[in-house]
Formats: C-alpha cells, structure tokens, sequence
C-alpha cells in the first residue's frame, strides 16, 4: 500500500495503519537505535516514544518531504534525547568519541565495537549510510545537517574505522 | 605507511574520482581502498534481525492510551482569502447598489399600476436569471475552498431571509414602494454573489 494513504489513515487515528508502519520501520528503527544508544531495550523504549510522537503530532506532516526521512527524524531525535539524558554533555560535543575499541577476534563483533567507539554524529551517519542504505541527501534531511557535512563526516568515520579494523581484515584475509 | 593523498580524501578534500585516479598507482591507496569495501560489505551483515516480540503491543496500548493533539484550526476570519473575498463582496455590493438602483421605483410611498408592473416583469427577469445561475452554481459550490464555501453559503442564505421576508410582506402590501425597493436590491445582491461564485469557480 502506498506510504502516503497509510499516513493519512494514520492522519484519521486508524491504529491498524500504525501496525502498518510498524511492519515496515520496525527493524531499521530497532537496528539504528540499538546502534546508537547500545542497548536494546533502551532501543525499544526509543522505537516506542517514536511512535507515540508520530501519533501526537502526525497532523504537522504535510508531506514536504518524504514520510521516511520525516519518520527517521523523530527516531533520531528522541535516541539523542536519551542519549543526552545519559550524558548532559552529549549535545555540546558530538564529535567526542564513543566507547574505547576493543579488537575481538570475531569480525563482525569487531565492526559492530569500532562502529560503537565512533564519534556520535558519525555514528549515526555510518549507520544509517552503510547499514541501512539511505542516501547522503536523506541522512542530511534527517540530521538537519548539509549534505558536505555529511559526506565529510562519512569520510571521517571511514578513515577511522579503516584504522580500527586494519589489523582484523588484514588477518581475516592473510 | 600513509599517504598525502589518502589523508585528503579521508579529510573529504579531494573527490572520489581524483582519489581512484591516484589510487591506481599507489599501494598504500589501494590497500585502504580494499578495506573500505571491506568494511562497507560487513556493514551491509549488521542489517541482522533484531527480536522484540513484545514492542507492538507496548505501542498499541500506549497510542490507544495517547491523546491526539487536535491540528489548531485555520481560525477563518483571519484568513487573508477571507479578508480579500469580504473586500471584493462589500466593494461589489456598494457598487451594485449604485449602479443597479432601481431609480424607477419611489423611494417610499405606493407604486402606480403601471410601474408595479413594470417592477414585477423586471423582479422575473431577475429571478430567471438567478434560477438559470443556480443551476450552475450550487452543484459545483462543494468543490470550492472550505472557507470560501462557508462565507458565500452565508452570504446566499442571508439574502435568500431578506427576499422570503419581502415576499411575505408583500403579500398584504404589494404596492409598498419600499419593500419593492428591497426586494430588487436583494435580488440584485443575490445575482452578483452567484456570478462571483462562478467568477471564482473559473
């Protein structure tokens, strides 16, 4: 069914068009608030209060732009709010880096904790560029940030988990 | 080992196609470059499923539980298309009145036979001529903007109560100069709203 009928169904306070949307953002929701808040059933609670923001304020969207770069900007928003609830100086430094990586002899572990160990802003980037496939124009729609900025910090983030992982490729493939 | 070159790009400071460029005769480039895929392609294996049997009902109960925020009404009468359409409809009244007076009926007083009849021929045209206008009117009158709707579905109602209630006066006057004169300005009045209607439908 085409997204824009279900928003409007949504619009009209359908709660099966909800699960509707539930179905199709369940996952990549899950999956990047895991990512960025560590833990999942803090991720849960963060998919929860998503939904509960879409159904507040839905009547805001006006179809500007597109429901799922609309959709993955609350999500976004409310895991840095809890983000910043769990450190007050989150927001002031996004750059700062995460936890401190730890090489794990399993690869995939290891991108998941390199990914982790990633400034916050690049994190969310790398996730939603990598993981979840999105383009730079989108992510920069839900970051409110500039389309540069976001190619920049995806630089940034590759580089870094290059440095990170180099050891663990290298032996991967040696 | 690094690069000058692999720095720039890794700082976003050379383009992709430059880099790849460049990275065709560097080891140091290459290598990062295979890395890079690397990594990308591993990235693409975290889109793993993530269990939450539970999280749909949570949802559920909490938006059945959630009061919607009512969307804040346009308040109509601040509406610049309000506004503008009270504007065009009074300056079109005025100018109807001035121009449209029906200056052959006394301003008080009773009318002669002769001018009675002449009155009532020229109240006919003007209510074929609304009857003919309403046709084409009203069918269409939904698909106009809500607001718009509303004001000239008002505006007709007010002035179809002034025509009921010189009619029903009339009945026991009908050669009342006055009401006559009140009766054809409302005429008058509905006709020029009908064809505003059509204006704006067009």
């Amino acid at each position: 069914m085409d997204e824009e009928a279900i928003v409007q169904r949504c619009k009209d306070g359908d709660l099966m068009a909800y699960r509707q949307l539930y179905e199709r953002y369940e996952q990549p929701f899950l999956r990047t608030a895991c990512r960025m808040l560590g833990r999942q059933q803090e991720a849960e609670e963060a998919v929860q209060e998503t939904f509960l923001k879409l159904h507040r304020g839905i009547h805001h969207y006006k179809g500007g732009s597109r429901f799922s770069t609309y959709f993955f900007r609350i999500l976004i928003n409310t895991c840095t709010d809890i983000l910043r609830q769990r450190d007050p100086e989150f927001g002031e430094d996004l750059e700062k880096a995460g936890m401190a990586f730890q090489p794990s002899i399993d690869l995939r572990q290891s991108l998941e904790k390199a990914i982790a160990s990633l400034p916050a802003q690049a994190r969310v980037c790398f996730i939603l560029f990598a993981v979840e496939e999105l383009s730079q124009t989108e992510i920069s729609q839900i970051l409110g940030i500039r389309v540069g900025t976001v190619k920049s910090t995806l630089h940034r983030a590759r580089a870094n988990l290059r440095k990170q992982l180099s050891v663990s490729l290298k032996g991967e493939t040696a | 080992m690094s690069c000058k070159e692999l720095e720039k790009f890794d700082r976003g400071k050379i383009d992709e196609a430059e880099f790849l460029k460049h990275a065709g005769d560097c080891p140091v480039c290459q290598e990062a470059l295979r890395l890079d895929t690397e990594i990308f392609s591993l990235s693409k294996s975290l889109k793993q499923l993530v269990e939450a049997p539970f999280l749909w009902n949570r949802i559920e109960e909490s938006l059945c539980q959630a009061p919607r925020e009512v969307p804040i009404r346009k308040v109509w009468w601040r509406s610049w298309r309000f506004a503008s359409a009270v504007v065009v409809l009074a300056a079109v009244v005025c100018l109807g009145i001035y121009f449209a007076h029906p200056k052959d009926i006394p301003s008080s007083g009773l009318l002669t036979q002769k001018a009675l009849t002449r009155v009532e021929q020229k109240e006919q045209e003007y209510m074929q001529a609304i009857r003919n206008l309403e046709k084409l009117v009203l069918p269409q009158m939904a698909g106009l903007d809500l607001e718009l709707n509303f004001l000239y579905r008002s505006r007709l109602e007010t002035i179809d109560a002034q025509i009921k209630q010189c009619r029903e006066a009339l009945v026991f006057n009908s050669g009342n100069a006055h009401i006559r004169r009140h009766l054809m300005m409302a005429l008058i009045d509905k006709k020029q709203t009908l064809v505003d209607v059509i204006n704006l439908m067009n």
